[in-house]
């Protein structure tokens, strides 16, 4: 059975509908890429999945782990190992990074029936994972994404996702904003998480990231629906000649 | 220990003395607030007179003395606050009871004279209802002083606490006051006039906790005045009362004085809490700050009213105010005006009010970390109040005022949709 079930999902915003019918399979230890143009909606897709308030689920399901994963509270589902990477990293004031984490952590542990972790085994954790994403940890004492750069805010997403390890990971355009050294960084802390446990759904615009973590099956997403899906060699495809082609094919 | 309260109580006729008297005229003629005074815009005055009115038609009756034993009002108003009755100075319905205080460098008499020009009415209804003032002065070894005032309310009931607090120069001293209440079923007014004077380098550190019963309505004057080199450190948190009425004046009235406020209060259901803060600056090089965090759920209204004014040839002075607000309900209000009057030339002013709810998104954020929706909103909560809290962060009162915040948003939590 796959990690996550996707079947006929039909989502709108207000009145206006978003995804018309996405079905989509994600198995444990794979990687998939889901790419599309803008407004096809990629981000919507990742934004359902993770629970965020304003988006209307007319009708279809959506499976993970055996549970019907739209039936769960946002901090529920995150509770059962789904993680999203946010697009946009949101700033908070007055909440410090290591707080939040801690907090994240043993929220997870709890549930699962663990022990909270205490401070000293919380700490090393979280310097070996700062070390892994190569940030100081003095980003752990300031407030949440507050006052970082675009790549902090992104490389502080993957932190919080290897210090969690959920089993299904959702990347929002985690490329994007990222120069080159950062988007290296940013893979390597991805790729460092590929298991064979472990689900991964990267949504993306641009082929870039897909060339340091190489998917196993990448979608296209255009105007709702799955148009088709391949191979890395189809993003390949994608980034050459655009997106035209595979509404063509799909109108036809 | 039982203890009934000073010989000063009313007996038979009130007002007693001359002074009291004319403190009534006084009250009398300048008339019950009303929402037409402008510093009374915000908060229920009709039910401020109702109550005064119908508590001054048996006035006997309504400052009638008690008889409480003190050790067990304190232990039972104050659970979480260990109190050693000789260490605090307690008044019961806003007269000094004889608690067996022992002064630790603190000095207290009730043959003060009344301090000071009332300005308002209920500061003269406070002196027609006191023939003296309970005097306070510190000296240099003093400890921290805990006043704790106790209501009552066995019968409707008018209590008038009326202090004046002296530092003398160059004296450091703590203060922790706290207004708690046993019983809540009486209608009550509490109507407390305070006066501060902080001579040249003084230093007084204050921190106030008001937790009345949530039918009391409270009237709270504080007058200070700082002479050159004073400094004020103010810290209040209103979590009770129907109606909390802090009126703060504070003169600054020597070079390089300053006086920093900091305040945090919640208001639940049908409560009102109201700050009114005015800050004169009357000599250069004077600074003073005022960091004020309102929570306001189910249909309170929270009020903040801050001035500050700097007068003529106040240069270099230094003057800042913030008000923030949240909103947990739909049904709450808030109103905030921060003002600046200035009249110096060269000066730094900086002023900011702000109102909203909590942050949709960051609390999506947390809640897509996997923690639970009452901790996120906690914790945004106390991100929120950190500012207003800082001043008080390391001192032995923090983890009551944790628990307190922790209580009063348990009970506004269900207005929260998350």
């Amino acid at each position: 059975m796959p990690l996550l079930s996707i079947k006929d999902l039909h989502v709108s915003v207000g009145s206006t509908p978003i995804l018309k019918g996405l079905s989509l399979d994600v198995d444990a230890g794979e990687v998939h890429a889901v790419m599309g143009p803008n407004g096809s909606g990629k981000s919507t897709l990742s934004h359902v999945l993770a629970g965020k308030p304003g988006y209307k689920v007319d009708s279809g399901t959506v499976s993970y782990d055996g549970q019907d994963l739209l039936d769960l509270e946002p901090d529920e589902r995150a509770r059962a190992g789904v993680f999203l990477a946010f697009q946009y990293p949101v700033e908070i004031p007055g909440v410090n990074n290591a707080y939040l984490l801690r907090a994240a952590l043993n929220a997870a542990r709890t549930t699962r029936g663990e022990e909270e972790i205490d401070a000293v085994g919380f700490m090393k954790l979280v310097r070996d994972k700062c070390a892994l994403m190569q940030m100081d940890q003095q980003f752990l004492t300031r407030s949440v994404n507050e006052g970082f750069s675009g790549g902090e805010k992104k490389r502080n997403e993957v932190l919080q996702m290897a210090v969690l390890e959920p089993r299904l990971c959702l990347l929002d355009e985690t490329d994007s904003g990222l120069d080159i050294d950062a988007l290296k960084v940013v893979a390597e802390g991805i790729n460092t998480l590929r298991s064979t446990e472990r689900a991964m759904l990267m949504v993306t615009h641009y082929q870039r990231l897909l060339s340091y973590v190489e998917p196993d099956v990448v979608h296209v997403l255009a105007d709702g629906v799955i148009q088709t899906s391949g191979g890395k060699e189809l993003a390949l495809k994608l980034e050459a000649e655009g997106y035209d082609w595979v509404r063509r094919e799909s109108a036809a | 220990m039982s203890a009934s309260v000073s010989p000063h109580a009313v007996e038979s006729a009130w007002p007693q003395s001359k002074e009291q008297q004319a403190a009534y005229r006084r009250f009398q003629a300048m008339g019950l607030p009303t929402q037409r005074d402008e510093e009374w815009r915000y908060a229920p005055t009709d039910e401020i007179g109702a109550a005064v009115t119908s508590l001054l038609a048996d006035p006997v009756s309504s400052m009638r003395d008690v008889s409480v034993d003190i050790d067990s009002a304190l232990a039972a108003a104050l659970p979480d606050v260990p109190v050693d009755s000789g260490r605090a100075l307690v008044l019961v319905n806003g007269r000094l009871a004889d608690s067996g205080f022992s002064g630790n460098g603190w000095t207290v008499s009730d043959n003060g004279v009344a301090v000071g020009g009332d300005t308002t009415a209920m500061a003269a209804l406070n002196a027609a209802c006191n023939a003296r003032t309970i005097a306070l002065t510190v000296d240099g070894n003093s400890e921290p002083l805990h006043i704790v005032h106790v209501v009552t309310a066995q019968r409707p009931t008018l209590a008038s606490p009326r202090l004046h607090v002296t530092v003398p120069a160059n004296v450091s001293a703590n203060v922790v006051e706290h207004l708690v209440q046993l019983e809540a079923d009486a209608p009550t007014v509490v109507n407390a006039a305070v006066w501060i004077s902080l001579q040249s380098g003084a230093a007084l550190r204050w921190h106030r906790l008001q937790c009345l019963g949530n039918s009391t309505l409270s009237v709270y004057e504080t007058n200070a005045t700082l002479e050159s080199e004073a400094t004020m450190d103010w810290f209040s948190l209103d979590t009770g009362a129907a109606l909390a009425r802090n009126h703060m004046r504070i003169a600054l009235q020597g070079e390089f004085a300053r006086a920093d406020l900091s305040g945090v209060y919640l208001s639940a259901d049908q409560q009102v809490i109201d700050n009114r803060l005015a800050i004169r600056h009357a000599q250069a090089n004077a600074s003073s700050s005022q960091e004020y965090a309102g929570i306001a759920g189910g249909e309170s209204r929270a009020i903040f009213q801050g001035k500050v004014r700097v007068d003529e040839g106040a240069d270099g002075t230094k003057a800042k105010q913030r008000n923030r607000n949240l909103l947990m309900s739909d049904t709450a209000k808030v109103y905030t005006k921060p003002e600046l009057e200035i009249y110096a030339d060269e000066v730094e002013c900086a002023h900011g009010a702000t109102t909203g709810q909590i942050d949709p998104d960051a609390l999506f954020y947390l809640l897509a970390r996997g923690i639970h929706a009452t901790h996120a909103k906690r914790m945004l909560v106390d991100a929120f109040v950190a500012a207003s809290l800082a001043p008080v962060n390391d001192t032995p009162l923090a983890a009551t005022i944790q628990q307190r915040l922790a209580d009063k948003l348990a009970q506004l939590q269900p207005d929260v949709s998350p």
